[in-house]
Formats: structure tokens, sequence, C-alpha cells
């Protein structure tokens, strides 16, 4: 996510906009949850933290919108343009999440599965925002490309893939450009004196044991597991390996996977000795 | 090793002390050693967790533990298990606290605060005696702040702050510093190395060392898909690699006495195992650094047979 | 109760004891060592059913401690200066974790250079971390300061540690009378401590101290940390004066002395305010209208009661044993922070007493004819650091020695 925001910053400071891009994350490693912002000016820009009303939102995975504390929507106005990356078509997604503004939708994953080899879609992903946004040439994009990648270390051949990559995703992109500019909406906050908490609620205590089962983390699948019990043999190894503890035992040793918190790494499949699970490209991701 | 508890898979509990859905990432193989430590230990566990990536096992509201967390710091997490189990002892003494209230204490830290900033309080702790488990995941390198070197980083391996380069392109000049000696040198009651592609072995080792008062500590090799560079479905058989190729032996400590609990006779050759891992790349492209290989194979060689 | 001569780390100890505190983790360094010994003699004899363990570091010893009481324990440590800075970390850790305890802090300069005796940079290095703190002059006061910071710790309105300043070697090796309270006493006044929001057990799984991510929710408990320590303000009132009931002494958040008439004041905190006091009693009795006003309980800090006790005097001094480099005294900007607005005094800064600097003859009466002056031009923000030529020769004299002779403008002899 980061760098497909560095890549669109880039392109529009290629192309003689003022930029200012930075990520915020929770922890930096894979995995962790992050939102890039992306400003972009033509004269320099004062303000700066985390973009508190959009123009234009870029989501990789949809699932989020599936889970309020992720608040994906905050400050999203009816005129925003959502760019997202799903196999779903895009009205679809509009409706069963009540998605406000302008959808599009792209199935970027696929194409950076198809091209790279594996679901990585920051190239295709900044691709497809600077065209359907109209910030920049592809040449602008191009050259940011090139610059961004091989400033996290991809290069030679891998890079060919990405630009070429992002060259679909480009050229599939509908140009729709950032909704006109308008003045803020009025805050729908209002000020409100803190409230002192009985001291004995007031600390950032958990009392509800294993309560990240509600939190699914499905949406990180690209491919899911998938048991064949005809070739199963109740060895359980799937079981004991799985990192999550998303495999489980019925009482006759049957394995299932709770494909909730199933996050797809594929050790399961990796590790059946009778290679009874089988990798299936998630509908959807 | 004559397992006694552990002897097949069927023999892993089936109970999860740990649920789904946390920010970790996928095929973390640190997660997986922590779930099955956890399933040997049972539920009453409070961990006394120092900053690595676990600490965002718990993140506000949500913690996927049926037992109990505290977040301390990254340097003092033997402290703050020294804490709580004074403070358990003192209050079942003193009868406001029933006896069965009690809790197994458990430092849970990565190897960046268990080496350099946390001995000074794991020694400590070890020092005085303290009735306590710790599990250590090994993920060689400060994986949750990008993956920089750490003192457990091994020689020849490469991160963004020793990165291979001209000036260096052996990348990491340091060895890995030895963790399993410097806990038996302060003289733990129980000591032993794990990995998560041997789970009856882990398992069995909890089941040993449970017995026993005084510190337990536990060293789990956690392969690591971003911070290695791996395929996350390739986890656990890239750890399987490391304990085959005899680079993560798998051995106890039982009072300072060692015994090699899995010993393969007929070693993989290291490079199978460093081969699959984008943090060893440059050893193998554009050239093979052939010296720095056989270096490392002659290191882990002389490791065995110092050891038979 | 009993009547004894005791230094002010061996009241602190007695507080402890009288508060009957479950663990004591330790660490030595002076001037606090006798208040762990006194505590460890104590455990040895069967007086103090506690747990005493030295841990490996100040850093260790307040995590220890604060784990301790998450679990639902009674705590209580002591450290200084050097000690307090290594901790620094945990004590906002603690006090996030909204857990009750007492620390004491043996007030000591810090190093660099590196000295034992007292001054204040140390414990006011700790005043924004979400300890309440309260700042002793007398053994008595350490006493009972203790055993009362137990019970405002424990207040359900609060829920936060407290740590008990006493000044190094004026004050803790110093020997003077002090009433100890009985054990029923002080058992009537702090019952034991039985949390329901922070204790760990095998009946109840709970996650603390776990991370916060989000700026709102971030903010949102820290918000409530500072509203606990506002509340604490009314709270410490209202268990001072039951304290009073109960035992005879009045403690407020500031103890005024001659402030009826005094149309200049002086502002100090700890022990050696007794000194300031005295002094203050001389110029009175030359006919001089001063008063003298102690600072005690600098967190939470009392604006309130400041602001109607200064307000409208002529001019306000303010005495800091403290020095921040590149501004002045820490005391003055707080006391003058809330002291901004319509009526305000003119104000003088003042900073002496660094590492035990003792006041020289004649300093109280220039000090004030600096608030004289003050009155009639305005006061100023800029610290005036105490000094005289004596002590300039003397340091001169120093340096010659440590072979850095610098000539006559350092008054060294030739």
């Amino acid at each position: 996510m980061k760098l497909a925001s560095r890549v669109i910053s880039r392109s529009a400071f290629l192309s003689g906009a003022w930029v200012q891009d930075s990520p915020l994350y929770g922890a930096e490693r894979r995995g962790a949850p992050v939102v890039a912002s992306v400003r972009i000016a033509e004269e320099p820009i004062v303000e700066r933290g985390t973009i508190g009303e959009p123009d234009a939102l870029l989501v990789l995975d949809a699932s989020l919108f599936g889970q309020a504390e992720a608040a994906v929507l905050e400050g999203v106005g009816p005129e925003a343009v959502l760019l997202l990356n799903a196999a779903e078509p895009a009205d679809s997604l509009q409706r069963r999440f009540a998605l406000p503004g302008r959808v599009l939708g792209a199935d970027l994953s696929s194409l950076a599965l198809e091209i790279l080899g594996s679901a990585t879609p920051s190239a295709p992903a900044a691709a497809f925002a600077v065209r359907a946004l109209a910030i920049a040439s592809w040449e602008a994009l191009e050259a940011a490309l090139r610059q961004e990648l091989t400033e996290v270390g991809i290069e030679g051949p891998r890079l060919e893939q990405n630009v070429v990559c992002a060259r679909r995703a480009f050229d599939q992109a509908p140009v729709v450009g950032f909704p006109p500019q308008r003045a803020r909406a009025s805050a729908a906050s209002r000020p409100m004196v803190v409230p002192r908490l009985p001291a004995r609620e007031a600390a950032p205590s958990i009392l509800a044991p294993g309560n990240t089962e509600r939190r699914s983390t499905a949406g990180w699948r690209v491919f899911r597991p998938e048991i064949d019990l005809a070739r199963c043999t109740r060895c359980a190894l799937c079981f004991a390996l799985c990192p999550e503890g998303a495999i489980r035992l019925a009482a006759d040793a049957t394995p299932w996977i709770d494909s909730v918190h199933c996050k797809g790494c594929l050790v399961c499949v990796h590790e059946c000795p009778t290679g009874a699970i089988v990798a299936v490209r998630e509908a959807g991701a | 090793m004559r397992r006694e508890v552990y002897r097949g898979i069927r023999d892993v509990p089936a109970e999860e002390y740990l649920a789904g859905g946390t920010g970790l990432c996928g095929g973390c193989g640190g997660l997986l050693a922590l779930r099955l430590f956890h399933k040997a230990l049972g539920p009453n566990v409070v961990f006394s967790n120092a900053a690595g990536c676990l600490t965002l096992l718990a993140v506000f509201p949500f913690s996927p533990f049926r037992s109990s967390w505290l977040y301390t710091a990254m340097a003092s997490a033997p402290a703050g298990a020294q804490g709580l189990r004074d403070a358990l002892d003192v209050l079942i003494a003193k009868g406001r606290r029933p006896p069965e209230d009690d809790l197994q204490v458990v430092v849970v830290s990565g190897d960046g605060a268990a080496h350099g900033i946390g001995l000074q309080s794991t020694l400590g702790a070890v020092h005085r005696g303290l009735d306590f488990w710790y599990f250590c995941y090994d993920n060689e390198g400060f994986a949750n702040t990008g993956f920089q070197t750490s003192p457990s980083s091994p020689r020849a391996s490469r991160s963004p702050t020793t990165p291979a380069s001209a000036a260096a392109p052996g990348g990491n000049p340091l060895r890995k510093q030895d963790l399993f000696e410097l806990w038996r040198a302060a003289g733990p009651a129980y000591l032993a190395t794990v990995s998560p592609s041997h789970p009856l072995d882990l398992l069995e080792k909890v089941a040993r060392a449970r017995p026993l008062r005084g510190p337990k500590l536990f060293l789990a090799l956690a392969s690591c898909p971003p911070g290695w560079g791996l395929d996350p479905a390739a986890s656990v058989e890239v750890a399987r690699l490391a304990v085959q190729s005899g680079v993560w032996p798998l051995k106890e400590a039982l009072h300072g006495e060692v015994r090699h609990t899995a010993v393969p006779h007929r070693r993989k050759p290291v490079e199978e195992y460093l081969r699959g891992q984008e943090r060893y790349r440059h050893l193998f492209e554009p050239e093979r650094r052939d010296a720095l290989l056989a270096e490392l194979q002659a290191e882990v060689d002389a490791y065995w047979a110092r050891s038979e | 109760m009993t009547r004894e001569l005791l230094t002010g780390n061996a009241a602190a100890a007695w507080g402890a004891r009288l508060a009957d505190v479950d663990y004591v983790p330790a660490y030595p360094i002076t001037p606090q060592t006798e208040i762990i010994e006194t505590l460890a003699r104590w455990i040895g004899e069967g007086s103090l059913a506690a747990r005493l363990v030295t841990l490996d570091s100040e850093h260790s010893m307040l995590t220890a401690a604060g784990a301790a009481a998450a679990t639902g324990a009674r705590v209580f440590t002591a450290t200084s200066s050097q000690g307090l800075l290594y901790a620094l970390e945990m004590l906002y850790s603690v006090a996030g974790w909204r857990v009750p305890l007492v620390l004491v802090n043996v007030s000591r300069g810090v190093s660099a250079p590196i000295t034992l005796e007292p001054d204040h940079d140390d414990v006011l290095a700790a005043r924004d971390c979400g300890f309440l703190q309260i700042h002793a002059a007398t053994a008595q006061e350490v006493l009972d300061s203790v055993l009362l910071a137990h019970r405002l710790a424990e207040d359900p309105d609060v829920l936060l540690p407290v740590l008990v300043n006493l000044d190094g070697f004026h004050l803790s090796f110093t020997r003077e009378p002090v009433e100890i309270p009985d054990v029923a006493a002080a058992r009537a006044f702090l019952p034991p401590y039985a949390p329901e929001h922070a204790r760990f057990g095998a009946s109840h799984a709970m996650a603390q101290g776990v991370a916060v991510l989000g700026g709102s929710a971030y903010s949102f408990f820290r918000y409530q940390m500072h509203l606990a320590a506002e509340a604490a303000l009314e709270r410490h009132e209202a268990l001072a004066a039951e304290f009073a009931e109960r035992f005879g002494r009045r403690y407020g958040l500031l103890e005024a002395h001659h402030l009826d008439d005094a149309e200049h004041v002086l502002v100090m905190s700890n022990s050696m305010s007794g000194v300031g006091l005295a002094e203050v009693e001389r110029l009175r009795a030359a006919g001089q209208r001063v008063g003298l006003l102690r600072l005690r309980v600098i967190r939470p800090f009392p604006q309130q009661e400041l602001r109607r006790l200064l307000g409208g005097r002529r001019a306000v001094g303010v005495i800091d044993q403290n020095l921040s480099i590149g501004k002045g005294g820490i005391l003055f900007a707080e006391v003058a922070s809330a002291l901004a607005g319509p009526g305000a005094p003119a104000l003088c800064s003042f900073v002496s007493g660094l590492g035990g600097r003792r006041f020289q003859a004649g300093e109280f009466d220039r000090m004030l004819e600096s608030l004289r002056r003050a009155e009639r031009e305005g006061g100023s923000p800029e610290p005036e650091l105490l000094w005289t030529d004596t002590e300039q020769r003397r340091i001169g004299e120093l340096l010659r020695v440590a072979g850095r002779g610098f000539g006559e403008e350092t008054g060294g002899a030739a």
C-alpha cells in the first residue's frame, strides 16, 4: 500500500504538481493494516497528517468494508471516487456495503497473479488510480514506477513485469478524474468536554478473552485451502501445524477449516503428506 | 529423544488458547510455536510481554488470549514476570486469593528483546531462581520494526541495516549470539530449543519442564515469511530444514546438562536451507559466494563435531 | 502512638510498614538505601509481612512494582536521581496501567556532574508521567504522606501511583522527633487493597497494558489519567481531613505561612523551605510584610488554590532548587502559568540549592529586594542564579588545583 501511494504521488510530482505522501501503520511489517495518504496540489501544501475527508479512496482489500473498527469510510462524502481492488463488480460491492460516491472496481490481484505470479497489486493499483483520477500520463507513471520499485530493491525482470502489469491496469481503467473541489462539509461532530469515567474503568484493559474471534481474516486470502476428505488420512498434521489454529478436528479426527479465521498462508497445503489439501483461488479477492 | 507424553500427533491437545483473527502475518512460525506451547501449558497462564511482533496480538479492544496478558516494556518482561509471580505468591500466602487462582507466569519475547536490551532483566530473574517460563520466538531480527539485524541474526544474512553491498557483500558480518549458552551459564532449571516444525518435540519439552520449579527457558525458531523472504506456505518447511541441516539444533539442558533431542545424522547441506530465503540470496546471485558458503557449512559441522 | 527519633528514611519505612504493604521490589542507591535495609530487617523479624526482592536495576524494579500492583498487591518501593531517571520509561507505563503504588524518591542532584547531595531535578523530571507527587518537608510529614499516598493511590476516583519526595541528606539522613501512629489507627485509615479492575487470577482472564492504536482512542485514555489526577485534588483534601481527625495533623495541597498581611511572598518546596521560613520570620521581625508559601502537592498542580492565595499580592518570588537548562526554574514556570491573567503579581525567579548548595548569608534579604524592585518595574522570567563572590573565589581555587588555572578573573589566589 505504501508503494502504491508513493508511485501515485511521484507520478504527480513528475508531472509538476506539489505532493505529499505518508503511510501510517500499526507496525512496520507485512500483515499489519496500512493507510497511506497522498495530497496533490498545484501550490505548496501546508496541511499534513491523515486525511480527514478524502476526494478519492483506493482500497486494496474490499473485505475491510465489513470491519467496523477499520472505519474505512470515515470522512468519505457522497462526491468521492472509490477505487476498489476486487473481482466482484463495482455496483454489487456498492450495494452490498452501502458505499457512497462513485465506485470503480478492477480485479488487480488476479492481474498481478497472472503477470507477476503473486497477488501483490501495488503497481497495477497505482496505475489504476493514476489513470482513473487523471493524475498523470503513462510516461510519468512509468518513470515513477521504475524509480519507486528500484528504491525497494525490485529490479531486472521483476521490475519489467511490474511495468507490464501496470500498463494493463492503466489501459483498462476508465477516466473519471477527481470530483470537483468543494467547501468542506460542515462538521458532523460537535465539541464536548471529555467525561471522566470511573477510574476502575479508565484503563485500556480487555476483559473479553479471545474476542479477536469476532474479526475475520478471510479477506487476507488470495487462495483458500480445501481438503479432499477422500484423500485425507486423518493424520492431523494440518491441525497441528496451522499457525492460526484455524483447522479443527471433529470427533473422528476429520479436519475442517474455519474459513473466517484462515489467512490463506497455505502451510497446510504445503505440509499435507498426501496432497489432500489444495489451494483454490479465492472468489472475490 | 523418547517422548513419554506426546508420542504422536493425536496427542496434541485439541483445545486452542489463542483465538484467530489477530493481525499477525500469515504463516508466522513464532505464532505456531506459541500456539503449541500454550496447548501444553493449559489455560491458567499470564503472559508478561516484551516489545516485538507478538505485542500486536492484543490491540485494544481485542485480545486473542483465553489466558491473561500484560505488556510491560522491551527491556523488562522478566521483571514483570517477577512482579506477577511475587504478587500471586504473597496474595495466596496471605489468604487474599484462593490457591486455585494461581497462574503460570510466562515471558513472551522476540529475539530482539531477549538479547542485549533484555539480558539484564533475564539474567536477574534466572539468578533469583524465579519460578517462571520464558518463551522466546527467534525470527533472527528486529522483525516488528522492519527486520533490522539483531544480535540473533545469523552471519551472512542481510537486512535493511546490514544490506549486502559493495562494501559488505556478505551482509551481516557478526555471528549469531548464542543465547542458549548465555542463558545456560545463568543456571536455569530447564532450557530448550524448539521448532514449530517439530511440534511433538516442543510439547514434550514443556511436559518435561513442567514439574520443575525455577526458570524454564524456551528458545523457539520462528520462521518469518516477510523477514526471511519466504512464501508463507513454506514457513514450516524452512524451519524443518533448519533442524535437518543442523543449523538449528534441537536440544535441552536439565539443570545445565545438555542433551540433543534430535540429531540429524545425515545432515542436509546448509545451502539447501539457505537457498529458499531472500535474506541469503546474495550468497547465490549474481554469483555464488563459495568461500562464505563453505565457512557457514564448516561452522555447522564444527558445532556437531563438538557435540558428539 | 509512640514518639521516636527517626531519620526521613526511617520515617518512610515506617509509612510502608503501617500501610502493611505486600511487596517491596528494591534496588540500592544513595541516599535511599536505608529505607530498604530497614524494611528488610523488619521482614526478617516478622514485623512486616511483605516480600522484598532486589531487582537487577531500577527499570526492572518499577516494572516488577507495576506488575505486582496490576496483579492486586499493595506495593511500595524507593529510589533516587539516577535510579528514578533509569526507571522513567516505566513510570509512564505504570501510571498508564492505572494501578496504585507508592514510590518514595529521595531527591538527589542528577549526573552529570555526578553528586550525592540533594536538589529537585530528579523528582521534577517525573512530573509529567502520571504519578501524583507529594513533596515532604519534615520526617513526620514523610511518614504521614506515605500512609496518605497509599490511600490516595487506591482511591476509586484516582487509581494512579503516587510519588512521595524527601530531600536527600537534609531529610533522609537527619534525625528528628516523629510521632509513629499505632497499627490499629493506621489500619482503620487504610483498609486492605482489594481491586476489581486490575487483578490477575485464573478465575478471570484479562489483558492489561495493551497497545492502543488510533489517535482518538489513545487520547481518550490519556485524558482519563489527567481527569483522575484532577479529581485527586478534591480527594486529597477529603482524605487529609480524615487523616487530621484520626491523627491530629493536617496537610493541605499547599502550606501557607504569614500570608494574611504579606505583600511579598516567597514560594519554596521541600525541606529547605524550613530555612526559608526561619528567614521570613527574621524579616518579619524587622518589619517586612513577607510570607512563605510551601508547595506540597506538585501533581496534581493546585492551580486554583495557588491563585486564591497569591492573586493580588504585590510580588511573588519562586525559589527553585532545580534548573531546567535553557529555561530556568521549573516550579517558577508552573506557578507563573497558574497565576497568569488579570491581578497577577509581579513574578521573580530564583535558583539555588542545586546539589545541596546552602543559602548564603544575606540572600533572603536580597531576594526580598528583588521582589520590591519587581513590584516597581515589573517581574522577569529570567532566573536569578544565586551566587556569591566567596563561592567564585572557591571555585577558582578548585579549578586551579585541577590544573585549570584561569588567573585573576576566577578570583583564585595567584
